[in-house]
């Protein structure tokens, strides 16, 4: 009883540990596959919660966690859209299944992705005020992209054509920053 | 737009906007399908977009946390700096001691405003609270009578939660591990807990009846020796009772109680009317598990928002369906016009009661002139527990109210086991206990079944109905 208790616990830990440090790939992959915003933090919330409750289910090869647990996480987002009953939510089994196939893509590469997190913050610093505050506006506060013009007295096309811009250049930044020197 | 003229990124900053129509998704489909570049672009869209929303909530948490800040820097800053050097010290105690949880032992809970006469309780010894005081595991505070406290917890880089004490509110901070936790021993406590894109993902508050995991979700919780009863205003909240372990999914706009008892876990949707200044109305139907019932009407007349009236003269039935969409402005009302004898069921099942059986019907009445009627409950063929003007609790409503009452009537079926029955009834006025009589030993040959109408027979005038809600009580044993 006691042994059983204690390989429980060893579980438990295990599957922090390994949730820790997928936490990130989850969270994207839930926006990836959950609109708006806001639902996908619930749906990562749930899925956490999934996650940690379910610490003897998880496969004891570290390998295959990231993908049993988007498996966890799908599921969640299933269920989400169906309580939501939004048809317009409800993306087609077959984006679903590409978007699992790209992530399946990054999971090799797994620390090169974390350091491309990292990098990231140093990039986002390094946005001029307004490109930072239109990238603000759009993923923090979830603004369509309208709304931010109207806020910034921009047209949409501009506010479009800056997102666009602003993306390109952090995914340079991150690159070049990933670049052997 | 021909999805084949712009870019793949485009089309995702598009996806998080507005949404994409069937044949972008298929364009979006085929690229992520065919090109490994095009899977890639996707992963770092997204990573970049969670990425600039995390910085920005850190942003915003760091902003929250400078702004209550109490205290002077300058002031402090020889204070600090030792407190840095010992924070050190401990972080790097406390990071080889936890390691990947060394990030959530350094959460910290913190007094932050105490109104009134506020206890902090530290090895057993009360000691006077003050706004800023830290808490360590085991610590308490206990707000006195109509005191209040706020503690909050911040973490180095997460989101800030509240939590506010009332009630004679006695609650322990029982530290970081396995999870962020008070026991609330007493009083109310309301919870104001962030959302996490971080570990550690939940919270628990436990009292002597239930524990309750709490996501990003905003939930009262009131606890005294007998029940605890916890309400979610916002996000989800898991419950697990601590008496069988069963557990429940509460979500927002919904209740539950649980007592030291075993059953069915009562829960289910609050209305308005249940709760005045966020305090529950019928505190007993609360406690009790009652909870409103889908509304169930099957026949005759709809009559919401207007005035009912009838050709036949007497003896006519009309059922209010819809009512729960009532209100004062667009109360239903209906005549008796010299029609003796027309008969308004308000609350009806097509479907017989488990006994025993349990129903409650809230509304509010107003009469614009003088009228009479009686609320009668039928089971079965007939089964009148009230008779007319003789009625013992539910009076005759004979009484001219020019202004609007809020009814509560209560009818709870019992069966004994020598298979007699009894009717207890209650009824309420404006949240106001008026009376309560227990009919012994009633019964139909030909109806064993318990109540399954709730009306009114209007004798005479003319009367409005408004914010109909019915309810049923899931028993607690």
């Amino acid at each position: 009883m006691e042994h059983c208790k204690e390989s429980a616990m060893t579980n438990r830990e295990r599957i922090t540990q390994q949730f820790l440090e997928h936490q990130d790939m989850l969270a994207e992959y839930i926006h990836a596959l959950v609109a708006p915003s806001s639902d996908a933090d619930d749906v990562f919330q749930e899925t956490a919660m999934a996650i940690l409750h379910k610490a003897t289910d998880s496969p004891d090869d570290p390998a295959k966690f990231a993908k049993w647990a988007r498996g966890v996480a799908r599921n969640k987002a299933l269920r989400h859209w169906r309580a939501k009953r939004n048809d317009r939510l409800v993306p087609d089994t077959r984006i679903v299944e590409a978007l699992g196939m790209a992530y399946e893509d990054a999971d090799p590469d797994r620390d090169i992705w974390r350091q491309r997190r990292i990098l990231l913050k140093a990039c986002l610093n390094r946005l001029a005020p307004l490109q930072r505050k239109i990238l603000d506006l759009f993923y923090a506060q979830e603004l369509k992209t309208r709304q931010i013009s109207t806020m910034i007295q921009r047209k949409d096309a501009t506010v479009r054509m800056t997102l666009r811009r602003v993306r390109i250049a952090l995914a340079e930044c991150i690159q070049t920053g990933m670049s052997p020197t | 737009m021909n999805p084949t003229d712009t870019t793949l990124l485009d089309l995702l900053i598009k996806r998080d906007s507005e949404g994409l129509s069937p044949e972008e998704t298929d364009w979006l489909c085929e690229a992520l399908e065919n090109d490994p570049a095009a899977r890639e672009t996707l992963v770092m869209h997204y990573l970049i977009r969670v990425g600039t929303k995390k910085a920005a909530r850190a942003k915003a948490a760091a902003l929250n946390r400078r702004n209550r800040s109490r205290f002077s820097m300058r002031a402090a800053l020889p204070a600090l700096a030792a407190a840095a050097a010992l924070l050190i010290l401990a972080g790097v105690w406390i990071a080889n001691r936890t390691g990947a949880n060394g990030r959530i032992a350094r959460a910290v809970l913190i007094l932050d405003e105490t109104a009134g006469e506020v206890q902090f309780v530290r090895a057993g010894r009360p000691i006077a609270a003050r706004a800023g005081m830290r808490f360590r595991p085991g610590d308490s505070v206990r707000v006195l009578g109509a005191s209040q406290a706020t503690l909050s917890l911040t973490e180095p880089t997460g989101p800030s939660d509240r939590f506010l004490l009332a009630d004679n509110a006695h609650a322990t901070w029982s530290g970081v591990e396995p999870d962020l936790r008070i026991v609330l021993r007493s009083g109310r406590l309301e919870a104001e807990i962030e959302k996490r894109t971080v570990a550690p993902p939940s919270w628990s508050v436990e009292t002597a009846h239930m524990r309750l995991t709490a996501l990003g979700t905003r939930f009262l919780v009131a606890t005294d020796t007998d029940v605890t009863r916890t309400r979610v205003t916002e996000g989800v909240v898991e419950m697990i009772r601590l008496s069988d372990g069963k557990t429940a999914r509460i979500e927002a706009g919904h209740y539950a109680v649980a007592t030291t008892d075993h059953g069915r876990l009562p829960s289910g949707p609050y209305t308005p009317g249940m709760l005045i200044d966020g305090r529950v109305l019928f505190r007993e139907s609360f406690d009790q598990g009652w909870r409103p019932e889908i509304w169930n009407t099957f026949y005759y007349d709809n009559a919401i928002g207007r005035y009912v009236e009838k050709d036949l003269y007497g003896g006519n039935l009309f059922v209010v369906t819809n009512a729960p969409g009532s209100d004062k402005a667009n109360a239903i009302e209906i005549a008796e016009l010299g029609k003796t004898g027309n008969q308004i069921i308000l609350a009806a099942r097509s479907g017989l009661f488990k006994i025993p059986g349990a129903l409650a019907l809230e509304f509010d009445v107003f009469q614009p002139y003088p009228s009479n009627f009686t609320f009668l409950n039928i089971g079965g063929t007939v089964h009148r527990i009230y008779g007319n003007a003789r009625a013992q609790s539910m009076r005759n409503q004979a009484v001219h109210r020019k202004e609007w009452w809020r009814t509560r009537l209560e009818i709870v079926h019992i069966r004994h086991a020598d298979g007699t029955f009894a009717v207890d009834n209650k009824e309420y006025l404006n949240g106001d206990y008026i009376g309560h009589v227990r009919h012994e030993g009633i019964r139909d040959p030909n109806s064993d079944t318990p109540p399954r109408y709730l009306f009114f027979s209007l004798l005479s005038g003319r009367v409005r109905f408004a914010n109909i809600v019915v309810y049923e009580r899931i028993p607690l044993d």
